[in-house]
């Protein structure tokens, strides 16, 4: 027991006291020189930046008014502008880039047509193409965002961000195949056919995002991944099929309606009743008895849109189901029901509406 | 014979209390960096995510946003009315007004326009009666729901607004904060981008106490004035930044706070909703649902979000502090002891073998082993064997531990939000991260024993908090929270 001496016998460590004092101390100091210098620093650069932003801001007006008056070029003007002051002060490309992002929100037709080219003209795109050869994931996805901004459809930036839609860095991946979908036409989606990770409900989201600006002729047929094993893009083409009405696979729909998995079944039944196919209320009805109360009450709404009269009798059993929310849907689906058999057109109240 | 047994009494004493001290600085430190790794990589990620696709995405889950009201006649006018503009596109808020014996119901009534509905009560989880279920007659009020109940404390308002929630996940804020317009939209981040199953999220949540705020939102901050206050600033900072992120990044947080968390309902509800017999609901929440999904085999994340989200206000008395901590000690020991079967539990992996052990011997025990040291250095110094030299080293380098922390976790703060915009703020900062260790931590550690005297006495209520208000008679100017 007494071969580990008592912690109070050790010789007394004065060093160790000495230096966890300047340690401390040198820590407060450190703070307090980090946090000033870093918010007069980023103060500096941020008013520094503001400038040039303003600076370039006033180059594109100036060459506007100035070719409206002289009917010179736009284009020619501004490059003019913009090389000059590169003569002078080598130009901020990240600012620049920043700058026509900005305004290429603003604008549409020619005049988008024009920021883009003045883009291409300052080599924005390639000062972009660097960063895809960064070592770090941000600068790379950086790079790969500035290019689909500025629409970049050149083939060889495009299949470099074509290799990185399968990089093991998810954020990384996922930029780049949102990237290719914005950058092609008709929008490139197949990365779907060999995903073998989820495709997260963040994902799909941002997908939907730019797939919706998209023409829906060049949309492609969504129904040809609902054979595929990765459940969540089964979910995902559900869901675009409903979005951009697409029934050119009805019955594989109504399919879906009897998948295994209670996830792809709940999405059908949504896909169904924005589609407002009613020859699904059958399959419907059955599905009233699924051990999912998620795929119970999804179905209870889907019949009560899509349903008839007839159906109340499927309906009016369930009014005394043990679970308060089957019953409460299914009280609102007849009601749906009733009042669509009453006025088929007017669209019937939520039982949710205060009671007088 | 008797100088052996008291030589090995303080020798082994001497010896476990070193360990201790050892084992939990480096599990801090550990903890700190881990947070640190965190916050990073989560400001990273947020610089290519666009909230925009969310706001107007029909694909998001539908948030039902829960508000326990307990005679907050003051300022739930205020609260609504900023709950009802969050950005989310797909939400409902409901008021649970459990029981208040103020105007909180009739200001809500006449303000908000509203009338029951003929919707019968839902008592899957079983709570104390429901009265009415008012609605707005306004559209612009369509997404609030006033549901009146019996009193019966926060945990059963939380259960009586998780039995009429609508949604796939609820929100559960108290009364009495603030939370950003974008909080909802940065909740359900880790829920939709995940691929595993995340079963519940937290944010950061900071003192309101000097901030001004207008018309229930928040739109300055200022560092509390009062140091009672300014302690709890600073302690929030550190534990939310460095501790709860730690947690989160190794997947065992036990707690998400009562103060906003958001969580999905179906598990909430599986696991069997608020444990109405504890004052420490969150946290047994939380470890519940955890164990559902431990033991039905899924697998799940519960994450905690670096951004400040929430905003609520500290007490600025010492009874009010005191009665707050008590609280937390008590609601902490019912739940540690409640789960009691999670300790060194392989089957419950890191909650059983890391954070359950943590939180029992370093959050929970920590106050006791700091006073059996006390009392075994009164003993030492009362028979003369102090060794004056020694006892000042370990002293000094314990606070100097302790304020080195709450340094590390002012730098997160600086390279992450940098919410105490004025210079000044930091250095006042600094000179509370050194007093805090002399004057708070005391204070905190008293009312934590008070805590677990008053459960072993049978002690069980909530302790009620005086607001003092965020504004006045709703007033439209802003207003600058006192403390």
């Amino acid at each position: 027991m007494t071969s580990i001496p008592y912690i109070s016998d050790l010789p007394f460590p004065y060093w160790l006291l000495a230096a966890a004092i300047a340690l401390l101390a040198f820590g407060c100091l450190t703070l307090i020189l980090i946090v000033y210098s870093r918010r007069t620093f980023s103060l500096m650069q941020e008013r520094k930046k503001n400038d040039l932003r303003f600076r370039y801001q006033y180059f594109l007006y100036d060459a506007l008014v100035e070719s409206q008056k002289n009917s010179i070029d736009f284009q020619h003007v501004v490059l003019t502008l913009f090389q000059e002051e590169n003569k002078k002060h080598k130009l901020d490309k990240q600012v620049l880039m920043k700058l026509l992002i900005d305004l290429k929100r603003s604008f549409t037709g020619s005049s988008e047509a024009q920021l883009l080219q003045l883009a291409k003209d300052l080599q924005l795109p390639e000062y972009a193409y660097q960063k895809l050869q960064n070592r770090r994931w941000s600068t790379q996805a950086q790079g790969i965002r500035e290019l689909s901004a500025i629409h970049v459809s050149d083939k060889a930036y495009q299949s470099e961000i074509a290799e990185l839609r399968t990089s093991s860095n998810l954020m990384l991946s996922q930029e780049a195949q949102i990237s290719l979908v914005k950058l092609s036409n008709p929008p490139d989606l197949s990365f779907l056919n060999d995903l073998r990770t989820p495709l997260s409900h963040w994902h799909q989201i941002h997908l939907y995002h730019h797939l919706r600006t998209v023409n829906k002729e060049f949309l492609p047929d969504f129904g040809r991944w609902l054979s595929s094993e990765n459940e969540s893009i089964v979910i995902f083409s559900l869901r675009m099929m409903a979005e951009f009405e697409q029934r050119y696979h009805t019955e594989v729909v109504l399919q879906q309606l009897g998948h295994n998995s209670g996830a792809i079944t709940l999405e059908a039944i949504r896909t169904v009743k924005q589609l407002r196919l009613t020859q699904a209320v059958d399959a419907l009805v059955s599905l009233l008895q699924h051990n999912n109360p998620k795929v119970q009450l999804a179905s209870l709404q889907a019949i009560g849109q899509l349903g008839s009269i007839q159906h109340l009798s499927y309906l009016n059993p369930l009014l005394t189901h043990q679970d308060y929310w089957i019953r409460r849907t299914a009280q609102d689906a007849i009601l749906q029901l009733q009042q669509t058999a009453a006025t088929p057109s007017s669209s019937p109240e939520s039982s949710l509406q205060p009671s007088d | 014979m008797k100088e052996i047994f008291i030589h090995s009494i303080s020798y082994t004493a001497e010896h476990l209390i070193f360990m201790y001290t050892l084992v939990l600085a480096g599990f801090s430190a550990f903890l700190a960096l881990f947070g640190l790794i965190e916050v990073r990589n989560y400001l990273k990620r947020s610089r290519f995510e666009d909230h925009q696709a969310i706001l107007s995405s029909p694909f998001t889950p539908r948030i039902s946003l829960i508000v326990p009201m307990y005679n907050e006649g003051q300022t739930i006018i205020d609260s609504v009315r900023s709950l009802l503009s969050l950005q989310y596109n797909n939400y409902e808020v409901l008021v649970i007004n459990d029981g208040s014996s103020d105007e909180s119901l009739n200001k809500l009534i006449q303000h908000f326009q509203l009338v029951p509905t003929y919707l019968e009560s839902n008592y899957q989880l079983p709570t104390k009666k429901v009265g009415n279920i008012y609605k707005s007659r306004h559209k612009v009020f369509n997404k609030l729901v006033v549901i009146d109940k019996a009193n019966g404390g926060k945990a059963d308002a939380l259960n009586a607004g998780l039995n009429h929630a609508q949604g796939d996940l609820v929100a559960t804020m108290d009364a009495d904060s603030i939370i950003s317009p974008d909080a909802l939209l940065k909740m359900v981040k880790p829920f939709l981008q995940s691929q595993e199953r995340v079963i519940a999220t937290g944010s950061i949540v900071r003192i309101a106490n000097s901030c001004t705020i207008e018309d229930g939102s928040l739109v300055d901050v200022q560092l509390p004035t009062s140091l009672l206050a300014r302690f709890q600033a600073l302690e929030y900072i550190r534990v939310f930044l460095l501790s709860r992120l730690g947690w989160s990044r190794l997947n065992g947080l036990l707690i998400i706070s009562g103060a906003f968390g958001l969580f999905d309902r179906e598990i909430a509800m599986k696991a069997g909703g608020y444990y109405t017999k504890t004052v420490g609901e969150d946290m047994e929440l939380t470890i519940r649902m955890r164990r559902y999904m431990h033991d039905h085999d899924l697998p799940y994340k519960v994450v905690y979000i670096p951004d400040p989200l929430c905003w609520t206000e500290a007490p600025t008395s010492l009874s009010q502090l005191s009665r707050q901590r008590n609280r937390w000690a008590r609601g902490t020991a019912e739940t540690l002891i409640k789960h009691r079967g999670l300790f060194f539990n392989p089957k419950y992996k890191l909650m059983g073998l890391l954070s359950y052990p943590y939180w029992l011997c370093f959050e929970y025990l920590a106050p006791f082993v700091e006073t059996i040291g006390l009392a075994y250095f009164v003993v030492l110094a009362i028979t003369g064997q102090v060794q004056w030299a020694h006892f000042i080293f370990f002293l000094v380098i314990v606070y100097l531990f302790a304020v080195l922390l709450s340094l590390v976790a002012l730098i997160a703060e600086e390279f992450s939000y940098h919410k105490y915009r004025n210079k000044s703020d930091i250095a006042k900062l600094i000179i509370t991260a050194f007093l805090e260790p002399v004057i708070y931590h005391p204070i905190v550690l008293v009312n934590a024993l008070k805590g677990n005297v008053d459960l072993f006495i049978g002690k069980k209520s909530w302790g009620e908090m005086k607001r003092k208000g965020f504004t006045k008679d709703h007033q439209t100017l802003p207003k600058k929270v006192r403390g």
